[in-house]
């Protein structure tokens, strides 16, 4: 078998994943990144805006690899800052498909290596470390041995291998939040689209924030339509659960980002079930596009512009780390000196019904070290959204924005393991956040 | 870890161009039918960007037809699709919004009743005698043992066939591959300022020679849907002023879109490529985006037309033009391709030029086809190996012809092919390589696939 040996290995190239290697190798370390698809970004990629930015007053909550991201991004066109937002706080559009390419150029520049098209199939444990690992991509296994280990597929599918302690879904055995195939339109009459909103404010699920809404053009995430949408149920139209839509604006302006299907029951842990939600998921867009232009004033004659090509996956395994992150630290804003990230949007839960339920997080709260480091396994860094929390902090932590500073968090931890030849549970906070404020890291 | 057994009557590993309709073909025919992809979408090259060649052949027949032309029927419903159109260099081009085809191929197989195995991937086969008759898939800790009465291998790169020990063509270095391409596609471009360009420097599109034919502003003009190839002068005065680094591509290639505004490129080459190699698969998506990045800066600053352009659509895979190829029970050679030949086993038409890229250096060749030729269904089997059937890019042809079979079209109408010839063997307890053909082709004709050249006047 082919072999290869690195300092830090990152499996997984979304949000969670880039950064994560960005920073390890950054600090010196020899690091592999390691992308089941041909390109970076993950659900960074699909269209949706990312969210986490700024808190609930307007002020920044992220900073590090997250913000020169953005920064990179508006340089290339492919960005144009935060907005702020009356559901979310903050949501910052980005274009999807620069998205990939500022990634790999960050990734290139940091001497990160990549392999696309490539998995984790067999995790080596030896007395409870994570040694090794056997990657499968083109036919062709590779035996990978490293120092350490993040984990940045979303699902943990390389801490589910080797044996790390996980819950699927919410702690109370509710269904995990529906899974969303993205999609992207052209051609949208927005004159016309603001103008109902005008005339119909009740329309929009904040309709105080109507103003706030029409402002900002460039950066709206828009929630609405709910009366539009029911009209077209009742005539037998429309039958994706729930009764929102919801858009996000392009940093162009050019494209909408539409997250209105719904996909309750896609166990993303499962190809036979994450192939019936794609199924699913596409018929649900073919109908919508249906539902959008004899419905929607505006959208009479817009285009499908892109389909994503990754099931949208908001919630699947959630791991036991050493510490968890609970709603009531979120709530209350807590920080300690443990703290590595912080996290800033609210508390969004969505339903198997489609509804979803919002709840105001009023500041910045801190992620703290011990949710991204395994109970009982070494040698392995949980990031994004696996981390060990509630199922209210989850509401609020699992957002793009906030994964990718857990991210970097996650690499300078794997990376001063590394470095010092130490567990990673012994690494302390201290020195993990030493270097994230170096680095420009709000904490 | 998860283990699973899974039982059909025909598994497609590949869900790619020539996959899905193998899948659809071999459903609608009766088939308890798998299809695995690695991805979690359907198409592979399909949703690239890249406009169809080989719907009709250089004097403008039809020559693919069946489930090729019916998904082409469904983008014509919603305008994502400018039809088949004439091109003195491609032949036949159609254009297609890729993301309407990308659900519309989901729509068929929904239809057709596929069963689906997204984000899996095949590792291991298991031989009986010389027979393929398990093929086990990975996917999110899940294995799955799939046994299947037969396989049809769709995977482009032959991961299947590899791994069941087909014959395939020796290879000495990936230099004699034809390069890969990242396709990539742009919005918000004026075509007519381009085509005006055009006119005040005739040179800049100057059809390359040996291709018989003139292009012209007037020609575009003219066409629903068009390939752009030119621009040499542009280019060599950004190399001059070190704008255009290190992209060995001397002319710029566009293609339009059925939305009016996007303009897909395919000007990025990777060389010295082998795709069917992981590490230097990662290496050339890594190269085909670092060339990506010089173009992004060089099309805005020097095309007319292209000055407010934005990068809208990326291929999520990359375009591998060529890697591995099986030898079959019969190899089709290029005097036959260049005679227009049809023989009696024919399974599938092609009316694509003899078009080669270099592997090594800027230069291609190409051969014009003036007829639609016939692929002879012995090039999807081998004896050696029963059980399985390879299509699309896999089939059996020599170097040359390679260049002309490789297009998507024709790999959907090979796929066609071998999902019915599966499906036949299933119902008879035939081999793969003792397929009644004769048979074959009647079930293709009665699915309205294209077996002989015929006239085709109307317009799509």
């Amino acid at each position: 078998m082919i072999q290869r040996t690195y300092d830090v290995v990152c499996i997984g190239g979304g949000p969670g994943g880039f950064p994560a290697a960005i920073a390890a190798a950054r600090m010196g370390q020899k690091t592999l990144l390691v992308e089941r698809n041909g390109f970076l970004g993950g659900m960074a990629a699909t269209g949706l805006g990312l969210l986490g930015y700024l808190d609930g007053e307007g002020a920044l909550a992220l900073g590090g690899i997250a913000q020169e991201f953005v920064d990179r991004l508006v340089r290339a066109g492919g960005a144009s800052g935060h907005y702020r937002s009356p559901v979310y706080h903050s949501v910052t559009p980005v274009n999807p498909e620069l998205v990939k390419l500022v990634a790999l150029q960050m990734c290139e520049e940091a001497g990160v290596e990549l392999l696309f098209h490539c998995v984790p199939l067999e995790a080596d444990i030896c007395d409870g470390r994570l040694s090794g690992i056997v990657l499968l991509g083109k036919g062709t296994r590779v035996r990978v041995q490293a120092k350490v280990f993040v984990d940045a597929t979303g699902d943990g599918d390389l801490a589910e291998m080797a044996g790390a302690a996980y819950v699927y879904g919410p702690d109370q055995g509710e269904v995990a939040q529906p899974a969303t195939l993205m999609f992207t339109v052209c051609n949208v009459d927005m004159d016309k689209v603001y103008a109902y909103a005008e005339a119909h404010p009740e329309e929009l699920a904040l309709p105080e924030r109507l103003s706030e809404v029409l402002q900002d053009k460039k950066g709206v995430c828009f929630t609405g339509f709910s009366s539009l949408l029911k009209k077209a149920a009742e005539e037998g139209r429309y039958h994706i659960p729930g009764n929102r839509f919801i858009y996000i604006a392009s940093a162009d302006n050019g494209r909408l980002a539409i997250n209105c299907s719904c996909l309750p029951g896609v166990n993303a842990d499962d190809p036979e079930s994450l192939s019936g939600g794609v199924e699913d998921g596409s018929m649900q867009v073919l109908e919508l596009l249906d539902v959008m232009h004899d419905f929607f004033p505006g959208f009479e004659k817009c285009r499908l512009s892109s389909v994503s090509p990754l099931l949208g996956i908001r919630e699947s395994r959630h791991f036991r780390g050493r510490r968890r992150l609970t709603g009531e630290e979120v709530k209350q804003a807590f920080r300690d000196d443990e703290t590595i990230a912080l996290g800033a949007c609210n508390i969004d839960i969505h339903a198997g019904d489609g509804t979803a339920r919002l709840e105001w997080v009023k500041k910045p709260y801190g992620i703290p070290l011990g949710a991204l480091i395994p109970e009982k396994v070494e040698g392995l860094v949980f990031s994004g959204r696996m981390i060990d929390a509630d199922t209210e902090a989850f509401g609020s932590c699992r957002v793009m924005g906030t994964c990718m500073a857990i991210g970097e968090a996650a690499g300078v931890c794997a990376g001063l393991a590394a470095k010092r030849g130490v567990p990673v549970a012994a690494v302390p906070a201290q020195a993990v956040r030493g270097v994230l404020v170096q680095n420009g890291a709000i904490l | 870890m998860v283990h699973k057994r899974l039982k059909y009557d025909v598994t497609v590993v590949g869900g790619g161009t020539s996959g899905v309709a193998a899948a659809v073909a071999a459903a609608r025919n009766g088939a308890n039918t798998l299809l695995v992809e690695r991805n979690q979408f359907l198409g592979g090259m399909l949703v690239s960007g890249l406009g169809i060649l080989g719907y009709r052949d250089r004097t403008g027949k039809k020559v693919v037809g069946g489930i090729a032309q019916e998904l082409i029927d469904k983008l014509d419903e919603t305008d994502d699709t400018q039809g088949h159109n004439y091109c003195p260099i491609l032949n036949s081009l159609t254009p297609v919004n890729t993301a309407m085809m990308q659900l519309r191929l989901l729509e068929l197989c929904h239809e057709a009743n596929v069963h689906l195995l997204l984000c899996c991937e095949v590792c291991d086969v298991h031989m009986e005698g010389g027979r393929l008759t398990q093929v086990t898939a990975f996917g999110k800790n899940h294995y799955y043992d799939i046994d299947a009465k037969i396989f049809i291998d769709a995977t482009g790169d032959g991961e299947l066939s590899y791994l069941a020990g087909v014959p395939m063509v020796p290879r000495q270095d990936a230099g004699e591959l034809q390069p890969a391409s990242l396709i990539f596609a742009l919005s918000n471009v004026k075509r007519e300022a381009v085509l005006e360009y055009l006119e005040q420097n005739p040179d800049e599109a100057k059809t390359p020679e040996g291709y018989e034919m003139e292009t012209s502003p007037a020609f575009y003009r003219g066409s629903k849907g068009y390939n752009v190839l030119g621009l040499d002068c542009l280019i060599r005065t950004a190399r001059a002023n070190g704008d255009y680094k290190d992209i060995p591509r001397d002319r710029f290639s566009t293609i339009t879109n059925p939305l009016p505004d996007r303009m897909t490129i395919n000007n990025t080459r990777i060389m010295n490529f082998d795709g069917s190699d992981l590490f230097q698969l990662s290496r050339g998506i890594v190269e085909g985006y670092r060339q990506m990045g010089e173009l992004l800066h060089f099309i805005p600053k020097y095309v007319p037309g292209y000055e407010q352009s934005q990068l809208t659509c990326v291929s999520p895979m990359l375009g591998v033009r060529e890697s591995r190829r099986c030898i079959g029970e019969k190899t089709l050679t290029s005097k036959s391709v260049l005679e227009g030949e049809i023989p009696e086993d024919t399974v599938a038409l092609c009316g694509y030029n003899i078009d080669i890229h270099h592997g090594r250096d800027e230069g291609s060749e190409l051969y014009i086809v003036q007829r639609g030729y016939g692929i002879p269904y012995g090039v999807m089997v081998n004896r050696q190996v029963d059980g399985l059937i390879f299509t699309g890019r896999l089939i059996s042809v020599d170097r040359d012809t390679y260049g002309s079979t490789r297009i998507m079209s024709t790999c959907m109408a090979l796929g066609e092919a071998a999902g019915c010839a599966a499906v036949q063997c299933v119902s008879t307890g035939l081999s793969p390589a003792d397929v009644d053909v004769a048979r074959l082709r009647e079930t293709l004709r009665s699915q309205n696939a294209i077996l002989e050249v015929q006239h085709d006047p109307e317009d799509l």
